[in-house]
């Protein structure tokens, strides 16, 4: 009846007690709340149901903020154990424990931050910076959101039913076969980058339609901004890499359910097919992490130089060759699995082929800000920040992809600190600045900069403080994920020190969360307030709306005449783009299917995991019936008439002035 | 103590721990000692592209500021052919030198290649275990857990597989790591100059005991290599297929430990106990002992025959590279 659930999976140590105890405590505080303020209609009207890609941004941003805290915990214990564990003591958490934590933290690192942040931004800037009011699909864009939401609760929920995966983020049999890893954990890991992975398509399918189909008329494709540009390629990356994942994801869950033998170590199976599978997703998904980012700092640099950006056309190419070569490269993340020495030459250097349009890129940025007329704000510093930590780590990585190299830094604490390196300094860092950049366009103030400037520093100097000493300790022969390590190996003081940057960016985070509060705050005060739409001299479309943006985004469809219109306009050229005809608005209905169907999703992987096979059967038809029941829904849109969105925007628009 | 003597002293202790610590950079192995240098080489040839760019950023960032009403200011400044020629044919110059390093570092330093010398290779046939190394010196016929003593300036061969979830055997001052895989073999060629006691351990997480896998190299004369090994072959406790079993069971943090080795076909049994089924002992292994396996050499395969004979060393000619995989011949059993 209940599977393999017994009540034994709610009983673990008293960390995890306190955990437990902490989460019900929340739950009970955020219901308690929302009857307390009687919100549950608009709860359920407004953020449940709604397919406005707006609303959705919003959601994945918040969620990506909730989940990084969770991930930024497991940092903090994993440094203090690996502090703690210095000289003779083995440290406060046990080997086990210690291998779901960083499992934990780097599944939900990339699948339940970098991703969702990306994903967020990408929902509400998108259809504004190319003149459209919604993306293509509303309602598989809110089906992404709460499947992606689903397979975040998987992996929170591990924490206390049960356990999670002790085997990595990329989960390598035959550690994370039933040989090795019988229980319930890798099954957790699976089903949620399952749900997540699923939602992730989706959007890219989306983006793709939405970029190819709905840019404003006189929009053509060297006309976008460079930021859509990157998602655009980004989402053309995203419908090639993820079913290899799926798939994957797919045969190891066939060998630990039904005893197949894809990966197992005998009866025919092959590790190292999973490793080549898992690897030709997982590195173009990481290049699909860094894309967009890459889209910011365009954006930025080009703002606050006041200057257009350096070389569109080359940047535009070397997007898309990133791209291309991304996905002829996976195997440098297994050279020491014993290919021969051709093969891995050709991959190395494909690998180091990648750096030239990377560098390409640098350097398109130096040269923006070249004879400009550069605005200091913290998006700036932000730019400075990555600069300086990227490229560091883009050289790390090309000495990574030389194979003799890496024979000695594979999967050592040099490798960790590399990937940090790029996913804190190029991807983290190009979502934190894009979220304070665009935030004034989805709230209607701006963000504290003091604040923010501080959380630069904290950020950044915490990076180099926690990830400077990893490097070191991989050139001394230090391995990755060990709990504890031998007392006369003279590696204790360097996790001392890795512990203290971490300490510092807490505070970056903290200043975050300052920024916030000090803005929200101060919100209708002048320095604040984004009065008219264009808080910092924008160039594109996005900036010529009110802010907050209302509900149907652009009162007429913008005709364009040339990139970076809405700047063009502002400075002399009055025809950069001109406003068509106002007409009546179809906007989609609302519909919980999105939530509802990504709830039973979420229900049948618990069951698939516990092995309560009717309660999976059951909702696995509940999602397809509800499907079903979608596709034939005719009814799905309602009309604003032109006077009632003429008497929105006044409304917008005067309460900007006012 | 005078001012120098101090200033010495510091030199010396900081030196003394940089060299005694950074085993990537300070290693005994000859191979290592070469990839050590790669580092160093592609860093600096790194320099050339990061040191411009840091500079560049830095100048420029601080010269046009908005408030240097002075700088120079073209807002549409945007295309340049020059400047996009140097910066796109200057890092494909360097990428092209470093493919060129690359590729001959792949196949100079490949972990099958095997190593010239006078001196005749010793095999060591290495399992990986829950949660420590089995390894097996078969001419020799002794085998050793946690522990490896080797002969200075001797080729040695391992040969590599696992009884355990992946592993990867590394041993930072002596050579590059490669990984452990039940049911395959793969090969790593180390060769030794200078005597010593050196660390290794896996890295590759394991499970619960992964931390606790490291083990010592002993780095000897011929001479003492020789009387240990015999010595061991005579005194030490058996190693048989009974106590492999004991031995394979999960334990953590084990201490060193010798044996002689009374189940000659262990290896060959390891790796083809995942390779076929109803292989419960080295005992059912019958003519899958003389069994033809293909050996990659330089790209092409070439069949060879493996046959453990008492007293030959396990290679007269070392195959130069790939991994050994298996082919396995579909006999049955009743």
């Amino acid at each position: 009846m209940f599977g393999r659930f017994t009540i034994e999976a709610l009983i673990h140590g008293p960390i995890v007690l306190t955990t437990q105890i902490f989460i019900v405590v929340i739950i009970l505080a955020v219901v308690g709340v929302l009857f307390y303020t009687k919100r549950w209609k608009w709860l359920w009207k407004n953020w449940l149901t709604t397919v406005d890609p707006k609303k959705i941004g919003i959601l994945y941003i918040i969620f990506a903020g909730i989940m990084l805290l969770r991930g930024f915990a497991d940092a903090i214990l994993m440094r203090t154990q690996q502090a703690a564990a210095i000289g003779a003591s083995d440290g406060f958490l046990t080997a086990n424990h210690f291998a779901q934590i960083f499992t934990a933290h780097g599944t939900i690192m990339i699948f339940f931050v970098a991703t969702p942040l990306m994903i967020g931004l990408m929902n509400y800037i998108v259809p504004l910076q190319i003149g459209s009011r919604d993306v293509a699909f509303p309602f598989l864009n809110s089906l992404s959101f709460w499947l992606t939401a689903g397979g975040g609760m998987l992996v929170m929920l591990a924490l206390v039913v049960g356990d999670f995966a002790p085997s990595g983020w990329v989960g390598y049999p035959p550690l994370s076969e039933l040989a090795y890893s019988p229980g319930v954990g890798v099954d957790y890991w699976i089903w949620a980058l399952q749900l997540s992975g699923i939602g992730t398509t989706l959007t890219g399918v989306n983006m793709i339609a939405t970029i190819f189909k709905m840019r404003a008329p006189g929009m053509t494709l060297m006309r976008m901004p460079i930021y859509t540009w990157t998602v655009l390629v980004t989402a053309i990356m995203i419908i090639f890499a993820f079913p290899i994942l799926t798939a994957t994801l797919g045969m190891l869950s066939l060998d630990r359910i039904i005893g197949a033998h894809f990966f197992t170590s005998g009866f025919g199976g092959n590790m190292m097919m999973y490793i080549n599978l898992i690897w030709a997703w997982g590195h173009p998904e990481v290049y699909i992490l860094v894309l967009p980012a890459y889209g910011v700092w365009s954006e930025i640099v080009a703002t606050f130089s006041r200057k257009n950006l350096f070389g569109y056309t080359s940047m535009v190419f070397a997007t898309a060759a990133i791209a291309i070569f991304s996905f002829i490269v996976w195997l440098h993340h297994f050279f020491t699995m014993g290919s021969s020495a051709n093969v891995m030459a050709f991959f190395g250097i494909m690998t180091m082929i990648i750096a030239i349009p990377t560098g390409v890129k640098i350097f398109n940025w130096i040269f923006t800000m070249y004879r400009g007329r550069i605005k200091y704000t913290s998006l700036m510093y932000w730019f400075l920040g990555f600069v300086f930590t990227f490229t560091i780590g883009g050289m790390t990585g090309v000495m990574l992809a030389n194979p003799a190299i890496d024979f000695q830094v594979h999967d050592s604490l040099f490798l960790v600190a590399h990937f940090h390196n790029m996913a804190i300094g190029g991807v983290l860092f190009g979502y934190m600045a894009g979220f304070v950049y665009w935030f004034p366009k989805i709230f209607g103030f701006k963000l504290d900069e003091k604040w923010s400037t501080r959380s630069v520093w904290g950020w950044v100097v915490g990076f180099w403080v926690a990830f400077g000493p990893l490097y070191i300790l991989g050139f001394m022969g230090a391995t990755r994920r060990m709990y504890d390590y031998g007392a006369g190996q003279g590696w204790g003081w360097l996790f001392i020190i890795a512990g203290i940057g971490v300490v510092i960016i807490a505070y970056g985070i903290f200043s975050q969360i300052m920024m916030l509060i000090v803005g929200i705050k101060h919100r209708k005060e002048k320095e604040y307030r984004d009065a008219d739409g264009d808080p910092w001299d924008g160039r594109t479309l996005e900036w010529s709306l009110p802010s907050p943006v209302p509900e149907y985004a652009f009162d007429t469809i913008p005709r364009v005449y040339g990139r970076d219109a809405f700047w063009y306009k502002k400075y002399g050229d009055r025809n950069a783009y001109e406003k068509t005809e106002q007409t009546d608005i179809h906007m989609p209905k609302n519909t919980s299917l999105g939530f509802v169907i990504s709830g039973f999703a979420f229900v049948c992987a618990f069951a698939i995991i516990w092995h309560i096979w009717w309660l999976a059967l059951v909702t696995l038809i509940a999602c397809i019936v509800l499907l079903v029941v979608r596709a034939c829904d005719d009814d799905r849109e309602y009309v604003l008439t032109k006077e009632e969105v003429a008497e929105m925007e006044a409304r917008a628009r005067g309460k900007q002035y006012a | 103590m005078n001012g120098v003597t101090i200033c010495e002293w510091m030199i010396d202790t900081i030196s003394d721990w940089v060299v005694t610590h950074f085993a990537l950079f300070f290693p005994a192995g000859s191979i290592a000692e070469a990839e050590g240098r790669l580092i160093i080489v592609v860093f600096l040839l790194m320099l050339i592209v990061v040191v411009p760019v840091f500079i560049l950023t830095a100048y420029f960032a601080w010269h046009y500021r908005e408030s240097n009403t002075k700088a120079t200011y073209t807002p549409k400044w945007d295309t340049s052919i020059p400047h996009e020629v140097v910066w796109w044919s200057v890092p494909v110059a360097i990428v092209f030198v470093l493919s060129i390093i690359a590729w001959n570092a792949a196949h100079d330093l490949d972990p099958y290649k095997a190593i010239e010398s006078p001196n005749e290779p010793v095999v060591i046939q290495t399992i990986s275990l829950r949660w420590k190394w089995l390894f097996i010196y078969p001419s020799e016929r002794i085998a050793t857990v946690n522990s490896i003593t080797i002969p200075e300036n001797t080729p040695v061969i391992f040969r590599i597989t696992s009884d355990a979830p992946m592993n990867s055997f590394w041993m930072p001052e002596i050579a590059g790591m490669i990984m452990n895989m039940p049911g395959m073999i793969t090969e790593l060629n180390v060769i030794v100059p200078e005597r010593g006691t050196y660390v290794g351990m896996s890295s590759n997480y394991s499970g619960e005991g992964f931390a606790g896998m490291d083990f010592k190299i002993h780095v000897v004369s011929r001479e003492a290599y020789q009387s240990w090994a015999k010595m061991t072959q005579m005194s030490g406790q058996a190693l048989d297929f009974h106590k492999y079993q004991k031995l394979a069971e999960p334990s953590k943090k084990v201490p060193a430990e010798h044996y002689r080795l009374a189940a000659r076909k262990l290896f060959r049994y390891v790796v083809m106990k995942y390779m076929m089924p109803g292989i419960d002992s080295p005992k059912d292994l019958h003519g899958e002992g003389d069994m033809k396996l293909p050996v990659r050499s330089g790209g092409e395969m070439k069949m060879e025959e493996k046959r453990q004979e008492p007293g030959t060393s396990q290679e007269a000619e070392a195959p130069m590279g790939g991994m050994i995989m298996q082919v396995p011949i579909m006999k049955m059993k009743p």
